[in-house]
């Protein structure tokens, strides 16, 4: 961008960058509303923007686009699976919402630097970005049943329930952004090679 | 395909009340207080009485009671996991005499589902309050002034402010354009819901490949839009309207306060 200027540069965030960090998150809430019914688990564009931001955005950017994204959510916007408003923070799966800042962040960690983006590269950036979605998501689960809920379950329990419920959702999602990913890239660097 | 019209207002009633012009700052600070009381409290009665307290809330907020009740079901799977868990996994006294085997119900576990799906529903009822009387940018301004100490610590709250401030601008564009991209992609004989796997997979890709590049473009037009009016120039922020706490305020929070430790203090666990 040829109109970001040098004293923009200095602030925290460049003009080009609070945009994509804006419309992202706008494009996560409303990828909710877009699913495409495979059997089982409906895949929709909000889960998969996790991983297509960190790829596309690289980590900062893509953090702070999922953290934007939660924050409207909360305050009322109804853009979650749920809704929204406040409120959300009781529900169980809060913590999988926390997670999508780590996992974007990490996917996007790994990936911004690589280029070309091979496949395999991907894949393990992918697999430690869902790891990093669960760890806030089984957490908050484990508190919300102990403490919220007040029933006593051991972590083990919360880790089986909160892991195998999403594992195969997430598994084909992994396989979507392997798919579309290194294309995207590519596509995107073509059209402007400043993104990430 | 739906998409909400208002999603700019959120869960947002329109109408004038006094809760609706009280300060957010004071609201926020209220439902943080309300919470943490409604969790420490271990009698129904109690409970009870938050209840009188959130419909008299209602009625101050002209605020009418199925657009209340709209704003907890979505909550409603919620409610149902936690009746589930406390009906069937407390032990205790059996509230039937013929055994039901995994069923049964007890008499302790009846009062933890009223109390916890009490908390919880009374929570939701009052965050839910919240969000119909103060419109989404007042709660913005909000969290900019509350978060306003972590701009010493290098936190970039009012960049995360306005970029919140213009997802929800965006929302009902991207919205309409996703719509668009979806009906005309249809239009075309695109037809999502059949086909083997890949082949709605390259579906999807007629589908997201554009709403990305909308995205990317207007991401572009934005940035050259906030350039020329001076973004990253002017270092001090101004606004329109300025906050400052009424007497009313201070009045509300004041009472908000003495209600919560009143009835912290009488039915605590």
């Amino acid at each position: 961008m040829s109109l970001v200027t040098e004293s923009e540069k200095t602030r925290w965030l460049s003009a080009r960058e609070l945009s994509l960090v804006a419309l992202f998150a706008a494009f996560t809430g409303i990828g909710g509303f877009i699913r495409v019914p495979i059997p089982f688990v409906p895949l929709t564009l909000q889960t998969l923007m996790v991983m297509f931001s960190g790829v596309i955005l690289g980590g900062r950017l893509a953090a702070l686009s999922q953290l934007v994204y939660i924050l409207v959510g909360l305050m009322g916007i109804p853009i979650f699976a749920h809704g929204g408003g406040p409120g959300y923070v009781l529900q169980p799966t809060f913590g999988y919402l926390v997670g999508f800042v780590c996992g974007a962040y990490v996917i996007g960690r790994f990936t911004e630097r690589r280029n070309p983006l091979t496949r395999s590269f991907l894949c393990m950036a992918l697999v430690v970005g869902t790891i990093a979605i669960y760890i806030p998501g089984v957490s908050v689960l484990y508190l919300n049943l102990n403490f919220i809920q007040q029933k006593a379950v051991s972590l083990s329990t919360a880790m089986t329930i909160g892991c195998l419920v999403v594992l195969p959702g997430d598994l084909i999602k992994i396989g979507v952004v392997l798919y579309f990913g290194p294309l995207l890239r590519q596509k995107i660097q073509m059209s402007s090679p400043d993104i990430s | 395909m739906k998409f909400l019209r208002d999603l700019t207002l959120g869960h947002y009633y329109p109408t004038s009340s006094p809760i609706h012009k009280l300060d957010p700052r004071i609201k926020l600070i209220g439902l943080c207080f309300a919470g943490i009381t409604l969790f420490a409290l271990d009698e129904l009665l109690g409970l009870a009485l938050f209840f009188l307290g959130s419909l008299w809330l209602i009625h101050l907020a002209h605020l009418p009671l199925t657009t209340v009740l709209r704003g907890l079901r979505p909550f409603a799977w919620l409610f149902v996991l936690t009746a589930c868990l406390q009906l069937f996994f407390t032990s205790g006294r059996p509230v039937f005499s013929f055994d039901l085997g995994p069923l049964n119900i007890t008499w302790e576990g009846l009062h933890q589902a009223v109390r916890i799906g009490g908390q919880l529903s009374l929570f939701i009822l009052f965050s839910s309050i919240l969000t119909l009387t103060t419109s989404p940018l007042e709660l913005l301004r909000a969290l900019e002034k509350f978060g306003s100490p972590l701009a010493r610590v290098r936190i970039p709250v009012a960049e995360l402010c306005l970029a919140m401030l213009l997802c929800i601008r965006f929302l009902p564009i991207l919205g309409q354009e996703a719509e668009r991209i979806v009906e005309s992609q249809m239009a075309r004989g695109i037809d999502l819901s059949s086909g083997t796997w890949r082949n709605r997979l390259e579906k999807f890709h007629s589908i997201f490949f554009p709403l990305l590049y909308n995205v990317l473009w207007r991401a572009d037009e934005l940035a050259t839009a906030m350039a020329v009016r001076g973004y990253g120039q002017i270092t001090e922020k101004q606004t329109l309207k300025y906050m400052r706490l009424s007497r009313v305020d201070c009045l509300s929070l004041a009472v908000i306060v003495t209600w919560c430790i009143a009835l912290f203090w009488l039915f605590r666990g």
